[in-house]
């Protein structure tokens, strides 16, 4: 009744080679499948660990340091700038004991 | 058996090219294409060779042949006539698969209602015609029965996803052709490599 399949899974270059279709039509044609995951994907911030980062590991009690840089950073040479502290304020007991050494002097 | 050696196997596809039939048209290529098989047409025939002689060489590089027979009624456009066309080419499928070629050669008839085909090709009884109601399930259901792929076999969902793909690109397939219709060799081609492109993404 039905038919077993033992040939190979075509993909989508055997088959445009069967049809007759020229490889870089194929490649257009396949980019439209998955054209919207592609889009999302291009211009994103990647975060890659340096060697250096991977050196600072151990320093920084096992706290991996991610340095973020744009993907076209790496091509152009130019070094990651590490993020600096987001850190704006200082806590009360802190200030307190700042104020407290400065009358000391 | 999905890491075969044996090169991907074609698919001869004996469909009506009318507008009626579009969905379903969309429908084989997508369900042909999730079993990792090639469908081929007699689109494709564009030289000037005799049309005749080009199919039967279509025909012999195909291992398997889909003939969908749901179209009998009579032609809307004067003079009334019914198209012989699929018939005649099952009826080459039949003589290839009966030893007239040496290769090995499957054929499948497909319909829309049921005991119709007793009617229309009596010669064809004892022959279960697959029905698919018209309905693309109901098409994908009988591609299920008709193909088995030991490892790979692809869900009716999965079949589905693929044939929604064909749907999103066929206005670009269609403008980029300057068609308006998929009957068109280039159109049909665009869409078998867009087919099987996401077969073999979304059929694990």
């Amino acid at each position: 009744m039905g038919a077993r399949i033992d040939a190979r899974f075509a993909t989508a270059k055997e088959t445009a080679s069967v049809l007759g279709v020229p490889s870089s039509r194929m490649k257009k044609l396949v980019g439209l499948t998955g054209s919207t995951l592609r889009k999302a994907a291009s211009g994103r911030w990647h975060a890659f660990k340096t060697q250096e980062a991977n050196g600072s590991r151990n320093k920084t009690n096992g706290v991996p340091v991610n340095v973020y840089f744009k993907k076209s950073d790496s091509k152009n040479g130019t070094t990651p700038k590490k993020r600096s502290s987001t850190k704006k304020s200082v806590s009360r007991k802190r200030r307190a004991r700042g104020k407290l050494a400065k009358a000391t002097r | 058996m999905a890491n075969s050696r044996k090169p991907p196997a074609e698919v001869f596809l004996n469909v009506p090219y009318d507008q009626k039939f579009e969905r379903l048209f969309l429908g084989f290529i997508a369900g042909i294409s999730a079993f990792g098989l090639v469908p081929r047409a007699t689109l494709e025939i564009t030289s000037s060779t005799r049309r005749l002689d080009r199919i039967l060489i279509l025909m012999r590089d195909c291992q398997y042949s889909v003939h969908d027979l749901s179209r009998v009624e009579l032609d809307s456009v004067a003079p009334r006539t019914p198209r012989f066309n699929m018939p005649f080419e099952l009826g080459l499928s039949v003589a290839h698969q009966r030893g007239l070629t040496r290769k090995k050669h499957e054929w499948f008839v497909f319909e829309s209602k049921r005991f119709r085909l007793a009617k229309s090709l009596s010669d064809l009884n004892g022959t279960d015609p697959f029905i698919h109601d018209g309905t693309i399930t109901g098409l994908f259901r009988e591609l299920c029965t008709v193909f088995r792929r030991p490892g790979r076999q692809p869900s009716v969902q999965q079949m589905r996803g693929i044939y929604k793909e064909l749907r999103k690109n066929l206005p670009i397939i269609l403008g980029q052709a300057g068609s308006q219709s998929p009957y068109n060799a280039r159109v049909f081609k665009d869409l078998s490599v867009i087919a099987s492109a996401s077969a073999d993404r979304l059929v694990p």
